[in-house]
């Protein structure tokens, strides 16, 4: 059904594929192009994979006027003010951004630095207040298929001064070009491929079910999660399956894609307090979650749900169950998915698992109801049912 | 080309039904300051001094306010908000105000812009919710909050103390 109005972009051009990263030169120079900063963690560097870019790049005639590698888990305002003034002191046009959430989201808070010429972002905190400001040529090259950072309009900083996590959604945040090469993330270890691309469902279930979906975000909804469903165990059990770790990263990026324009709901808001206040791994979170919150929307999405039963079981069990059991099937379909992944990898189920203490619950609470995603979740939650999910969520 | 007089006509009317709501809502907040536990409870977490503006528009009325250590008092205008909820359109604030559609789904539907902290603005969108529980009818309230709130003084009550200004 049309929802009576609606708003869908994505005007991220995909690179997908075997020798993608050769091209983003050529993407570079389209978008007028020639000295980029190459945003990166230590990690990646020391792996190899940020060589994989350079290399790719010298190879087709360009390098990068500037690397920054200093990017820790948590991008923090200090972090985007220092590149910003690398980016001015090196004379960049552009950024490359080559890494998970983190990088890519610094790589979005420089973007609006030098786009909107301010001294602070804190200036810049809301939702869809921004202009277009000057243009900044911007390619992110994602090294996990589970954030979709390469395809949203959100970017959440740290202001570790004022010790807020600030939030930026915007059109403008959007990235011209994604890269999505399957040498990128070849090294995952299994356990965050299993985290990872449970965060990929997880975005896609909620965009699906969200109050701002629509006809356009649910068809890369659906389609990420056909995606995940026949390729995360494979690209868990054999991480140098190629076909499968393509597969996630576009399943994760057409998840990028669905809630970037349809929003997530409570998962994300409690799975972002957890991480806030109990440090647990936002794919770990929402592989925690997605169940329990799943049961809570049921009265209200139980047929959104019973929908999704076709994506994630196929045609023969969604033909077999009938209607009005088809949502009930779907939640207990994740969780026999997350039990596989919890077999193959470790991928923690309980919040004990996750080493969360109880006497954090009334923090994650409170923290939660201060989410923004709550405000699309299509049913009403209150500081009882935050704790009443955690609880149920504990072992 | 200029603006056709009934489209004309009914955007002045929009803008005055929109004055006498955000009149509503600001007394009914004051009012319920004192009355609601919930809207006590939220506006007491904000910092002294932290102001907020409800506009129905870019140069639409609007409702400026700032937190004083005893509840909310409604300025003439702020310059650079601490908070700010602005709607793209007269339009689409009216789809609020009379009404029609919730604040959740003009979320959903990108009828408003947010500045600031994004953690308070759900405090302010929460405090807006649980006034209009009390300002609109159920039958209103049942379609456009996702769950309509109890109440903790009747609703003619909260009317007569807004009207009344105590």
């Amino acid at each position: 059904m049309l929802p009576s109005y609606y708003e869908f972009q994505n005007s991220t051009k995909i690179l997908s594929g075997k020798n993608a990263l050769e091209n983003i030169t050529y993407e570079l120079k389209g978008l007028g192009a020639s000295r980029p900063i190459l945003l990166s963690d230590k990690v990646l560097e020391k792996i190899g994979s940020l060589q994989n870019v350079i290399d790719a790049m010298a190879s087709t005639g360009m390098e990068p006027a500037e690397v920054y590698t200093d990017i820790p888990s948590d991008s923090s305002v200090a972090i985007v003010n220092k590149i910003g003034e690398k980016y001015k002191e090196a004379g960049c046009d552009s950024i490359i951004a080559v890494g998970g959430g983190s990088v890519i989201d610094t790589a979005k808070g420089v973007e609006m630095l030098i786009s909107q010429d301010v001294r602070d972002l804190l200036e810049l905190q809301g939702c869809e207040s921004m202009t277009r400001g000057n243009h900044v040529p911007f390619i992110a090259v994602p090294t996990t298929s589970g954030t979709g950072s390469e395809m949203t309009l959100v970017a959440v900083i740290k202001n570790i001064e004022k010790s807020v996590k600030m939030e930026f959604i915007s059109n403008y945040l959007l990235p011209d070009a994604a890269v999505l090469d399957p040498r990128m993330t070849a090294t995952l270890p299994p356990k965050t491929t299993a985290s990872t691309g449970f965060d990929a469902l997880c975005h896609a279930i909620e965009a699906y079910s969200c109050n701002q979906k629509n006809p356009l975000s649910d068809a890369y909804a659906t389609a990420a999660i056909k995606l995940v469903v026949e390729n995360l165990e494979d690209a868990v059990r054999d991480g140098k399956n190629t076909k499968a770790r393509l597969a996630m990263a576009n399943a994760s990026t057409m998840a990028g894609a669905a809630f970037s324009n349809s929003m997530v709901g409570m998962v994300h808001a409690i799975g972002h307090a957890l991480g806030g206040v109990c440090r647990v791994p936002h794919g770990d979170a929402m592989t925690i979650l997605l169940p329990f919150c799943m049961l809570y929307n049921y009265k209200k999405l139980g047929d959104i749900y019973g929908e999704l039963l076709l994506y994630l079981e196929g045609p023969e069990v969604y033909a077999q169950t009938p209607a009005n059991k088809r949502g009930e099937e779907a939640i207990k379909s994740v969780r026999r998915m997350e039990r596989r992944l919890h077999k193959l990898s470790g991928l923690p189920m309980t919040l004990k698992d996750a080493k969360v203490d109880k006497k954090d619950f009334d923090a994650v609470a409170r923290t939660a109801l201060n989410d923004g995603a709550m405000l699309v979740n299509p049913a009403a939650v209150e500081y009882d049912d935050v704790i009443m999910i955690l609880n149920q969520a504990y072992e | 080309m200029q603006v056709s007089s009934k489209r004309k006509w009914m955007t002045r009317g929009k803008i005055l039904f929109e004055k006498v709501i955000l009149f509503f809502l600001y007394r009914g907040m004051k009012v319920l300051y004192k009355y609601d536990t919930r809207i006590y409870e939220e506006i007491s977490n904000w910092p002294i001094g932290m102001t907020m503006v409800l506009a129905a528009a870019e140069k639409g009325p609007k409702l400026c306010i700032r937190k004083v250590s005893w509840g909310i008092v409604r300025v003439s205008d702020i310059e650079d908000p601490d908070i700010m909820i602005a709607f793209k359109s007269i339009d689409g604030a009216f789809l609020v105000f009379s009404g029609q559609i919730g604040t959740s789904q003009a979320y959903a539907q990108h009828r408003f812009l947010v500045k600031g902290d994004i953690a308070k603005v759900m405090s302010v969108v929460r405090c807006i919710d649980l006034t209009e529980g009390y300002l609109f009818p159920e039958i209103m309230t049942r379609r456009i909050l996702r769950k309509v709130p109890e109440k903790q003084i009747g609703s003619i009550s909260v009317y007569c103390h807004a009207i009344l200004g105590f």
